[in-house]
């Protein structure tokens, strides 16, 4: 498989007064793959995502780092060439569904309008199959509905629909089912994962759950404290995980028995300036040493499995 | 103290009168001294709404709370009169809880004072700091603003602050939806601890299933407004009767569900 997009060496911090915020983040998604970034709030992972479609917010920028799409460098495009990359081979869909829909404008005609603007096919035809495909259940209703009519978990299929609609190389998803009831989110993993498959697309799917992302990718990244902590195949994290967060993450996962202690990790994650030049989980980690506190654990390792840790952990958690 | 609902209704309409919710349809369950019931359902259930009655903070359309099989109304005024509060509520957002220009201390002490107000100032002191320490948070934090501690922290907090009631029925709405994964197994472990070592009755309320089927004794099944499913949770998550509630079980990411199992790596 080839690669379709490589991140490298990303680094992202606040403008003004340079705090660190995303820390020399690497990593590829190959054609038709579809990956997992798994982090907690604070850890990059959104900004991370954000940057690949140059969309960071105001007050961050990006101090180096390249973003290489289909061969191509994006992070230092102009406006027009970005625009060609963003919804036409890489969109993206939010966690809140209703924030990104027009409220005045019918769904249909904002479908339209979307495909309009990419130079897609833009006929009613069109839009009706790309919202069947997506599982609601009266498309010419929808057509011609607002979006406050529907629920949350309608309106992330709309998003869908319209994202889907210009058959993009990659799908990026920031946390879509945060905001829904847990049998719709069951839902919408299951519709994404097909038309994963239908359409060969690849996908960035970004939680801060571990369990929702392991059902639904092939290579999980796990980031912490703006840094990556630890890259591998599903199998591979959850059999045998090295950085001692994510055997942390996982045993919060694990079954206990009926009103037993959860295992948890104590304290709680710092913010990624305050932690440059050290592991940033050394305050929380059971096998912490002198040398965590005074360096900065690189991540070692194949480009598919490594992890950044002095003392990764040894054998099978499970 | 035995709380048992009975019958249920809340009917929210609009200024003209026109248009009507039913939020809660003859809701009725009891809850035994010392355990912990779980209330699941989806957002707009009525679950909230439900877990406010209980706490007092809205009046039901119809039907009673009864709470050691007095009704909540006509104990209200000797309630007023005691030293404590039977039930106190936790609220999902330990962000906007705690006032932002009050430190921990004085937050706990605000309590304190209405409940203990007999005690001298050294006393005073003690107990506040009994209370920070019994959900983990040291003397040294508590001259501190709510936004120098974390979330989980301030979660902490806010079980302290109700606890300096001296309940013996919390009612907690969501009370680790807000928080980091890592963070919010550390919040049910304190919850666990404290229900066991004050003998405290739970009231549980979550859309997480997972969670609720890990802490409670028994689990409530809500949906739009009613109850379909009430029962121990063995019983629920081991056979349950209605469709809604298999749903639900089917939908909880577990370790069963992953990719790997399927597999078979």
């Amino acid at each position: 498989m080839t690669s379709l997009l490589s991140v490298k060496n990303l680094t992202l911090s606040t403008t003004l007064d340079k705090k660190l915020l995303v820390d020399n983040v690497n990593f590829e998604i190959l054609e038709g793959e579809s990956v997992g970034i798994v982090g907690e709030s604070g850890s990059g992972k959104t900004l991370t995502a954000l940057s690949i479609l140059g969309l960071l917010p105001k007050g961050v920028s990006q101090d180096s780092g390249e973003i290489i799409f289909q061969g191509k460098e994006i992070s230092q495009a102009d406006k027009a060439a970005l625009q060609d990359v963003r919804g036409n081979r890489i969109s993206m869909i939010y966690q809140d569904p209703m924030t990104s829909l027009n409220p005045m404008m019918k769904i249909g005609r904002q479908i339209q309008e979307a495909a309009r603007a990419h130079n897609a096919n833009d006929d009613e035809a069109n839009v009706l199959k790309a919202l069947q495909d997506v599982g609601i259940p009266s498309p010419e209703s929808c057509f011609s509905s607002y979006p406050h009519e529907f629920s949350g978990g309608m309106r992330q299929r709309v998003m869908i629909a319209m994202s889907l609609l210009l058959r993009p190389n990659l799908l990026i998803a920031d946390e879509p089912t945060t905001a829904l009831d847990v049998t719709i989110q069951r839902q919408i993993l299951n519709l994404v994962d097909e038309q994963r498959r239908n359409n060969a697309m690849s996908l960035l799917w970004i939680s801060h759950d571990l369990s929702v992302v392991a059902e639904l990718v092939d290579k999980v990244i796990v980031m912490y404290a703006g840094r990556i902590a630890e890259i591998g195949s599903v199998e591979e994290i959850f059999e045998n995980p090295k950085h001692p967060y994510t055997a942390g993450l996982i045993g919060s996962l694990v079954k206990r028995k009926h009103q037993q202690k959860l295992i948890s990790i104590p304290g709680n994650p710092p913010k990624p300036w305050t932690v440059a030049n050290q592991c940033g989980f050394a305050d929380r980690c059971a096998h912490v040493t002198q040398e965590c506190r005074t360096s900065k654990p690189e991540l070692v390792g194949e480009g598919n499995r490594s992890f950044a840790c002095f003392n990764p952990m040894k054998g099978a958690l499970l | 103290m035995k709380l048992e609902v009975r019958n249920v209704t809340k009917v929210y309409e609009s200024n003209s009168k026109e248009r009507t919710v039913q939020a809660l349809n003859g809701v009725s369950f009891s809850v035994e001294e010392g355990s912990i019931l779980g209330i699941v359902g989806e957002s707009g259930c009525g679950k909230s709404t439900l877990s406010r009655i209980v706490a007092g903070l809205e009046e039901p359309t119809s039907g009673e709370v009864l709470i050691s099989g007095l009704p909540r109304k006509g104990i209200a005024k000797f309630i007023r009169k005691s030293s404590k509060r039977p039930i106190q509520l936790v609220f999902q957002d330990p962000y906007s809880s705690l006032n932002p220009r009050q430190t921990v201390y004085h937050a706990i002490e605000e309590v304190v004072k209405i409940y203990d107000h007999e005690l001298d100032a050294a006393d005073t002191q003690t107990r506040i700091f009994e209370l920070l320490s019994s959900v983990g948070i040291g003397k040294d934090l508590s001259h501190r603003y709510p936004h120098q501690f974390s979330g989980g922290q301030r979660q902490r907090i806010c079980i302290a602050r109700s606890l300096a009631a001296k309940p013996e029925i919390l009612v907690l709405d969501e009370p680790v939806s807000a928080l980091d994964v890592s963070v919010s197994a550390d919040i049910i472990n304190l919850l666990l601890d404290l229900q066991r070592e004050f003998n405290l009755t739970y009231i549980f309320v979550s859309h997480d299933l997972g969670i609720v089927k890990h802490v409670s004794d028994s689990i409530i099944v809500m949906l739009a407004g009613e109850i379909v499913e009430f029962g121990s949770w063995t019983q629920v998550m081991d056979s349950p009767k209605h469709e809604y509630t298999k749903r639900l079980i089917a939908a909880i990411p577990s370790l069963e569900n992953l990719k790997i199992k399927e597999t078979g790596a």
